[in-house]
């Protein structure tokens, strides 16, 4: 947890609520609620026995319709690696080089034309279950979604709409950034403005973390868009670091902390803070960004479970 | 006037060549990292989700010669987006920079409006030894060098963030940290990915390796056949 230019004093370890809530038990804000009610991301597919099938196999989208034949993609895959070899060929008896096709950015279509695609390869329950475990170690607030989430992110979104990329529609009380669902492109050579990105709901920068409740698929200008005009965490202080600035010197060595640091040093989580700088652990974080805490069944497989118990309320479309 | 950055180039470079290491060998998993980590000659450019990306520039010695970064996050993002801007990162630099840094702007290349600007939120270059910027060490840190957070951070420490942060398992690991070791033991030498090393990547994205394979040999890792 990065360093904060506020004071820290001692704690207790009691939750902090959020400067707009009026109780002084748990805290039972609307952020709070919303987040921890808020289901997986694509447990819709993931904890469906016959989606969970095609989620976890072979797929290989094109930006406009899915390509689940293997033998079409073996057929398009040995097209592919053909036209590369032609390319060399040719490079290697001309001056004026060609370029070379990279990965399936330019596959020939049966219905004529060249489109992006992407290729996710197939995966086993076993190995899902192995990154799941792994994952646990890994969630926490502010951080960055993992490439195996953003993988399982994909998945479910390329199969809950037939094998095509689509934005999740995001409606707030500020027009500016509410956006409507989109169909996205898969993968691009470059920087393309509409590629897909994995969003965090609650804004990571103000504490959101990266459990699959708080994800969601975004196109990338409007990821970029909505930078951090967003909720934050009900556990968040937002205070900047820029507040209070310290004093610029000639010569800054870097400190080892410093060069540590993530990028979330901006927003600290004051409770965390204050209960590291009291030597106290992590103690009770507030939220349900906490291991123990429900939502530590944050697996888009097990929501069925999840929902048994009545942990979680399905309120994710 | 400019401040002095206490950058350590030579164990940049190192962690810039372990970032492309762990990106190699976890792309034919996940190929929609492509765009997030690559080589082209000299200039290293890593980005982020959120879009923020940084550029290096090494000589052919590998020393660190200037680096450019356009921080999304950075306060500083909601205020400018020109090429004047741009340029200022780099007013007090010797003329090579300042030409080099023009040319490198390019990458950095944003819509705004019909027009397309350089979005440059922070830079630094290479002086007599020195590593300069305008910005103190802690803006720089603050307004993009933070983008280079983990290819700052020493061996250990790197590898249990990329195992979190690409979802690597222990055979991948044990390649990028090989190949990694090689790498740098012989910056000039190429670097041969074995055959056994090429099949575990094989098993995890069968149809991802010509891909796979051009990233390797960006920063001359190459198959073997």
């Amino acid at each position: 947890m990065g360093k904060t230019t506020t004071k820290a004093k001692k704690t207790d370890g009691k939750i902090e609520n959020p400067p707009d809530c009026k109780t002084k038990g748990q805290c039972p804000c609307n952020t709070f609620e919303r987040c921890k009610k808020r289901r997986p991301y694509g447990s819709d597919i993931w904890s469906d026995t016959k989606n969970r099938k095609s989620a976890m196999g072979f797929i290989a989208f094109d930006g406009e319709e899915g390509i689940a034949d293997k033998k079409k993609l073996n057929d398009l895959w040995e097209k592919f690696i053909k036209r590369n070899k032609g390319i060399i060929a040719y490079n290697n008896s001309h001056e004026k080089k060609r370029k070379f096709n990279k990965f399936f950015a330019s596959i020939r279509l049966a219905g004529g034309g060249r489109k992006n695609a992407l290729v996710l390869p197939k995966l086993s329950e076993p190995y899902i279950t192995q990154q799941m475990n792994q994952l646990r170690q890994s969630l926490y607030n502010t951080a960055y979604f993992t490439d195996f989430q953003r993988s399982m992110v994909a998945r479910a979104n390329l199969v809950r709409n037939g094998l095509t990329l689509h934005s999740e529609e995001y409606c707030t009380k500020e027009e500016d950034y509410n956006f409507p669902p989109k169909q996205l492109l898969p993968y691009a050579k470059g920087q393309r403005e509409e590629m897909w990105s994995v969003d965090h709901i609650q804004i990571r920068s103000k504490g959101g973390c990266n459990r699959f409740c708080n994800a969601a698929v975004l196109m990338y200008s409007d990821n970029r868009t909505r930078n951090d005009n967003g909720p934050g965490c009900p556990c968040i202080d937002a205070v900047k670091k820029n507040d209070k600035k310290p004093k610029r010197e000639k010569v800054q060595p870097p400190s080892v902390e410093s060069d540590k640091e993530p990028r979330y040093e901006l927003f600290v989580c004051v409770t965390y803070h204050r209960n590291q700088i009291a030597g106290e652990g992590p103690g009770e974080l507030p939220g349900t960004c906490h291991a123990n805490k429900p939502c530590n069944l944050d697996d888009p497989r097990k929501c069925k479970e999840a929902l048994r118990q009545d942990v979680v309320r399905p309120v994710y479309k | 006037m400019s401040n002095r950055l206490v950058i350590n180039g030579g164990a940049l470079w190192e962690g810039c060549i372990l970032a492309s290491c762990v990106h190699g060998v976890m792309l034919a998993e996940y190929p929609f990292t492509l765009c997030e980590n690559g080589w082209f000659g000299e200039i290293y450019r890593v980005q982020n989700e959120e879009g923020s990306k940084a550029v290096l520039v090494f000589s052919e010695e590998n020393e660190l010669l200037m680096g450019m970064f356009d921080d999304r996050k950075s306060l500083r993002s909601k205020l400018i987006l020109s090429d004047k801007y741009a340029r200022s990162h780099y007013k007090e630099a010797p003329q090579e920079i300042r030409d080099a840094a023009e040319a490198l702007s390019v990458l950095f290349e944003d819509t705004a409006g019909r027009k397309k600007l350089p979005f440059v939120t922070t830079g630094f270059w290479e002086e007599e030894g020195q590593i300069l910027s305008r910005d103190s060490y802690e803006d720089w840190f603050e307004h993009g060098g933070h983008i280079l957070a983990a290819q700052m951070l020493p061996f250990e420490e790197a590898m249990s963030y990329y195992q979190a942060k690409c979802s690597m398992d222990a055979p991948r690991m044990e390649i990028a940290e090989r190949i990694y070791r090689e790498r740098i033991k012989s910056p000039k030498a190429k670097v041969v990915l074995k055959k056994e090393e090429i099949e575990v990547l094989e098993a995890a994205g069968p149809y991802n390796m010509d891909i796979c394979k051009e990233v390797f040999e960006q920063f001359g890792v190459l198959f073997q056949n």
